[in-house]
């Protein structure tokens, strides 16, 4: 897919103006810093304190030593040579007026963010709402947990069902803005539009993604599509964009369950806060009675961070991954056991990882809990064509592993994956052209010329002296014809 | 003041950060240079959080020394990690703070002024290191280090004991760093660090 796939990446993408706006609140610099490769975490941290020239601290021998790329080149002078201080550099995290290394400093904004950050100034204030007299239980976990994955499942639903679901027109829109589904309209007899969409071969490779880089690039279109759209139409939204993503950094430092208060909330954040809960399901906003009425609508005071919404902008190694459907084990322990004889186990009752499971795997047998199948060619060479890459396919399955396939070493079996990518290479080993065969020619004058000509159109596949053979591709067949005519005349 | 010390830690896989303490008061009201308890803890409270927030794995441990005495202050019974295992700063923040206060109370005001002075670094560290010998027995791959912030000077019957603490640690591969405070060096944490491969400061301003 086009585009970024994580948000640091998308931050790398916004122009500065916008990072420093967006520097200005002590969660989002935690969040980049914490997504930062441990070195770059380092040199941030030396240089946090002192707010002194990068080489200072380390001096700028060691800062070229860290650069050097081979023996007898250049000193690194410039900042974009120097691999390690990239991404640095790219998220705006470090400047330097000058562009050269010895000028390296720590952005100003991100440093006083991130101290304050540091110095748990920044703490969500919770304690508002548990001095009001009513009792405002914190929300059990586990329903916050379903509420996530369901909200969620639903839109992977959309995007692999056939039907148009009437009711999730805006959904639509935003899954084919992304690419990831084409809507066909047609007009039946009785004159009425009827809808109908089909999965890219982006939304396939979509599909096997992991959760969080799914939700990713949906919020990213609903970012640019929605947000950047009202945004244009009034001056006073044009950082609507930016609060937003300030709060999906905050919502990385929250807890599960906790009830905070939406009037803390910045206004354009509060305006959209029902439909990143309603669509993408990180946020959950109850429903509550409304004054005076019997009617039940969203909450205006509350709402609660699921747990898709607190690992959204972290790359904790401890996050799920997939809805466990076993209530027994942790999240995200895994439930499809892969043989050595290509049969393929998956415990799991959701419907949506069986049609995921069906994409690449002959499913033989549905059982309760239970969904037996085969991996064959046609299964894999299916979702090869479909556009789905043969290490996506296997990611897919090492992921979701079994804990017990766990044990092995490597985890899949080796037979397995080899001769998936075997299939894999197959599609490019053999290329199938549409041709003609010419032989029996009467003599080698003929032979020569036919093959003349078939060089000449650029159409000439193979030939062979020896038998006589000339093979050329259908679309020159039309000249080689001519030929022909002249001949016979 | 930003402890040196701090940027000592660089592992990238989830490392353990177990701080030793030293609570004596006596001792800390001789502290020269206008450094108060509460400043400490709270570039104390920075810098844990800023190791909380080099890797999502990496945990903490706290421990209190006293003339008397050392106690494991943090992880306590009263501190739930939640099941994602995250710990959240603000809750190790005030229970961390929490029970410093209440270790500090407990402490008897008793005994001669002599003994009063003396610090516990070597039981101190025999608790650090047991306590990160349990958590590598639970989970291999942690990285340990031990920092120790003390104001006491050196007891010189200890020495046998640490010595002890510090083949243990080298085995372990675990390193220490020592910051001092007080008015005058640690000859026993300047070995400490420079045998399991740890830092040692002593900051003069």
């Amino acid at each position: 897919m086009a585009g970024p796939n994580d948000v640091f990446s998308y931050l790398v993408t916004l122009d500065d103006r916008d990072k420093d706006a967006l520097y200005g609140e002590p969660f989002t610099c935690m969040s980049v810093f914490r997504s930062l490769p441990p070195l770059a975490q380092q040199i941030v941290l030396r240089v946090l304190i002192p707010n002194c020239l990068v080489s200072t601290v380390f001096g700028e021998q060691v800062l070229q030593d860290f650069a050097q790329p081979k023996d007898g080149q250049q000193p690194i002078q410039k900042l974009e040579d120097m691999e390690a201080l990239q991404p640095l550099a790219r998220l705006r995290v470090c400047v330097s007026p000058t562009r050269q290394l010895h000028d390296l400093s720590l952005n100003p904004p991100f440093r006083n963010s991130l101290i304050q950050g540091l110095a748990g100034d920044g703490c969500m204030d919770t304690n508002v709402q548990q001095k009001k007299q009513k009792a405002l239980a914190p929300d059990d976990p586990v329903k916050l947990n379903d509420y996530a994955w369901n909200t969620w499942e639903d839109v992977l639903k959309l995007i692999v069902k056939n039907r148009i679901d009437t009711e999730n027109q805006g959904l639509t829109e935003l899954l084919e803005a992304a690419n990831l589904i084409r809507v066909d309209k047609r007009q039946t007899q009785e004159g009425k539009i009827k809808m109908s969409h089909q999965i890219t071969q982006d939304g396939f490779q979509f599909l096997l993604k992991d959760v969080y880089t799914q939700i990713w690039v949906v919020l990213r279109q609903f970012l640019h599509d929605k947000v950047d759209a009202q945004s244009h139409k009034a001056p006073e939204y044009e950082h609507m964009k930016l609060k937003i993503l300030q709060f999906l950094f905050r919502l990385g430092y929250s807890k599960v369950g906790t009830c905070y208060s939406r009037q803390e909330l910045d206004p354009y954040v509060n305006q959209w806060l029902p439909e990143l809960a309603n669509t993408f399901g990180i946020v959950y906003v109850p429903r509550v009675k409304k004054k005076d009425s019997e009617e039940w609508g969203p909450s205006k005071n509350k709402y609660y961070v699921t747990p898709l919404g607190l690992h959204l902008t972290s790359r904790s190694p401890n996050r799920p991954l997939f809805r466990n459907p076993d209530k027994d084990h942790d999240a995200g322990s895994g439930y499809i056991i892969v043989e050595t004889n290509y049969r393929v186990y998956a415990y799991t009752e959701n419907p949506l990882e069986r049609a995921l499971l069906n994409l690449f795997v002959d499913v033989q047998y549905h059982l309760p809990n239970l969904a037996v199948g085969m991996i064959t060619r046609e299964s894999v060479l299916n979702a090869l064509r479909a556009g789905i890459g043969a290490d996506q396919l296997l990611g897919y399955l090492h992921q979701r592993a079994h804990p017990e396939m766990q044990k092995n070493d490597p985890v899949l079996p080796e037979t397995v994956v080899d001769q998936v990518r075997l299939w894999d290479k197959e599609r490019s080993r053999i290329q199938v052209d549409q041709a003609t065969l010419y032989k029996n020619f009467s003599n080698e004058e003929e032979y020569k010329m036919y093959k003349a000509a078939a060089e000449r159109s650029g159409g000439l596949l193979y030939h062979l002296d020896k038998k006589q053979i000339v093979v050329v591709s259908r679309d020159c067949e039309a000249r080689i014809n001519e030929l022909r005519q002249q001949l016979r005349r | 003041f930003f402890f040196g010390v701090m940027s000592a830690t660089s592992a990238p896989e989830r490392t353990l950060l177990v701080v030793i303490v030293d609570v004596n008061s006596h001792n800390w009201g001789q502290v020269p240079h206008k450094v108060t308890f509460d400043n400490m803890l709270q570039h104390l409270m920075f810098c844990l959080n800023a190791h909380l927030q080099l890797n999502a794995a990496n945990t903490l441990a706290l421990i209190a020394s006293d003339h008397n005495r050392s106690e494991i202050v943090f992880p306590c019974d009263s501190f739930m990690p939640n099941n994602d295992h995250v710990l959240y700063f603000d809750d190790v923040k005030d229970a961390v703070l929490q029970q410093l206060h209440a270790f500090v109370e407990s402490s008897s005001l008793a005994g001669s002024t002599r003994k009063m002075g003396r610090s516990t670094l070597s039981s101190a560290l025999s608790h650090a290191l047991c306590y990160i010998n349990r958590i590598v027995a639970a989970s291999p791959d942690t990285a340990c280090r031990v920092v120790a912030i003390t104001v006491s000077p050196d007891t010189s019957s200890q020495y046998i004991s640490i010595m002890n603490n510090i083949f243990s640690a080298c085995k372990l591969q675990v390193a220490i760093d020592g910051c001092v405070l007080g008015a005058c060096h640690s000859s026993f944490l300047q070995q400490a660090a420079e045998l399991t491969g740890g830092a040692y400061s002593k900051p003069t301003s």
